[in-house]
């Protein structure tokens, strides 16, 4: 036995495209063209057709598992349901509010920090006009504001921890049971992780540059949340430890961000020491790291 | 399935062992050899436990075990490429053929054809050829799985399988294959 990393897998997009005939017979294998294509392209291609049979024989050969390991395997998973299930009794597992459990950034109502966004831009603008018509910047004026601003969102964020009302976290699942966790529409949306990964990656830069986050993702529905300090962060906003399922050191996580990504509920964990950053994308509902590369 | 979320024991019992062999499938043809597979298998079960609460029934329960199963398996795969582990190379090693049963060593070595043309695709063209060829899934139920457009299922698959059949060397008569043989051929059996 000697130690080896396992290595990497091709990286997507090495394999070129196919023919349109293949592609057309590897669908027709799968009863998975439609009738305008079929007769479109009329007589299938039977040699294709027998290629794409014959590969798709061979992967669908599993070895069967070897005979004791269902029962080690049910077995092992029956203990942790007793398990979940025991400290439910115990009290482990008893009911605790969620804004307890939630970081404060979480417990925020989106309203309250887009009226803080919004608050913090409208003084920069009246600080500018303040500029450009007396040459300086009055200073009154603009921390007036900002004061009006901060008093808005800490009224709206009281209002939404009201709002809240006594929800509760199943500590079995990790489910949010009546949570305040951004739903689809709150998340910024992509329509893959390449933009998910091009967005966070001009986030960086724009920070690097002391500009402010022009790269922050965005969505149709409602401005996107702006992305806590690191520090702030412990999870994902479905009751899935985002950063523990990626099962790096939380200290060199430097930015956990829920995304909508095909639909799909997901949270974004920057993380990496140096030079280097790793985008590890976490499914909210499974709890699983779905995609991981550097940024 | 109510049984099974209300924490049911013997619902979960008889839930768990209905999807374990499937489960396993798709693992052991993510991961590539039977070790990983089992440990993967593992994850899989244990992470269907806990997030079983989180099924709303949206989809069917097997579409969603196996979205639960895949993501397990690629993750723990991901997870092993991050740090060293054990070699298995006494694994992949192939059984002497035993006399009077020639057939054996030919199953055994197109057994590690496939897993080693497999390991060479890109792990999201193995995942739909996985859930396509293994799981049975329809190309909706991959899309819906893997979170990516049907489209692109459709065309993962054509080039995975046109790949695959590169890499197992299995002749193709057809005009569409005109790619070259890959000239890193795992082993054996046109």
């Amino acid at each position: 036995m000697t130690d080896h990393p396992v290595p990497d897998a091709p990286d997507e997009g090495d394999l070129p495209e196919v023919d349109p005939t293949f592609e057309l017979a590897s669908a027709l294998h799968d009863g998975e063209a439609a009738d305008a294509e079929r007769a479109r392209a009329g007589a299938p291609d039977q040699a294709a057709l027998r290629l794409v049979a014959a590969v798709a024989r061979q992967v669908g050969d599993v070895p069967s598992p070897p005979a004791a390991l269902l029962d080690a395997h049910v077995a092992a998973a029956l203990a942790e349901l007793e398990r979940a299930s025991s400290d439910r009794g115990t009290g482990a597992g008893a009911v605790v509010t969620l804004a307890e459990r939630r970081p404060w950034w979480q417990r925020l109502p989106i309203a309250a920090v887009a009226a803080a966004v919004a608050v913090v831009a409208l003084a920069g603008v009246i600080g500018l006009a303040a500029a450009r018509d007396d040459g300086r910047v009055d200073d009154d004026s603009a921390t007036a504001a900002l004061e009006a601003g901060v008093d808005a969102a800490e009224d709206e964020a009281g209002d939404g921890a009201d709002d809240a009302g006594p929800s509760t976290f199943d500590a079995e699942s990790g489910a949010a049971a009546g949570g305040t966790a951004l739903t689809a529409g709150e998340r910024p949306a992509y329509a893959s992780y390449d933009e998910l990964a091009a967005a966070l990656a001009e986030q960086a830069v724009a920070r690097g540059s002391g500009e402010p986050d022009a790269a922050a993702p965005t969505s149709d529905a409602t401005a996107a949340p702006a992305a806590p300090p690191a520090e702030e962060h412990q999870g994902s906003a479905a009751g899935c430890d985002a950063v523990g399922a990626v099962g790096v050191d939380p200290t060199g996580v430097q930015q956990v961000v829920p995304a909508l990504v095909a639909d799909r509920l997901v949270t974004a964990v920057v993380h990496g020491a140096g030079g280097e950053r790793t985008l590890s994308v976490v499914d909210d509902e499974t709890c699983t790291v779905v995609e991981q590369r550097p940024l | 399935m109510a049984a099974a979320q209300g924490g049911d024991r013997a619902a979960m019992d008889a839930l768990l062992r209905r999807h374990h062999h499937r489960i396993w499938a798709v693992c052991r043809r993510l991961a590539g050899n039977d070790a990983d597979a089992a440990d993967a298998t593992q994850e899989a079960l244990l992470l269907l436990v806990r997030r079983i609460g989180t099924f709303d029934g949206r989809s069917r329960f097997t579409t969603w075990a196996h979205r639960v199963a895949t993501n397990a398996c690629l993750d723990e795969l991901r997870r092993r490429r991050r740090r060293p582990v054990a070699s298995l190379d006494d694994e992949h090693e192939p059984p002497a053929a035993e006399p009077g049963r020639p057939g054996l060593d030919t199953a055994v070595s197109d057994r590690l054809a496939i897993d080693a043309a497999l390991q060479q695709l890109p792990a999201d063209h193995r995942a739909v050829i996985v859930l396509r060829d293994v799981a049975g899934h329809d190309y909706a139920e991959i899309a819906e799985i893997l979170g990516i457009p049907p489209g692109t299922v459709r065309s993962r698959i054509a080039r995975g399988r046109r790949r695959l059949a590169d890499l197992l060397g299995v002749s193709d008569p057809s005009p569409a294959g005109n790619q070259p043989a890959a000239p890193d051929r795992p082993t054996l059996q046109p």
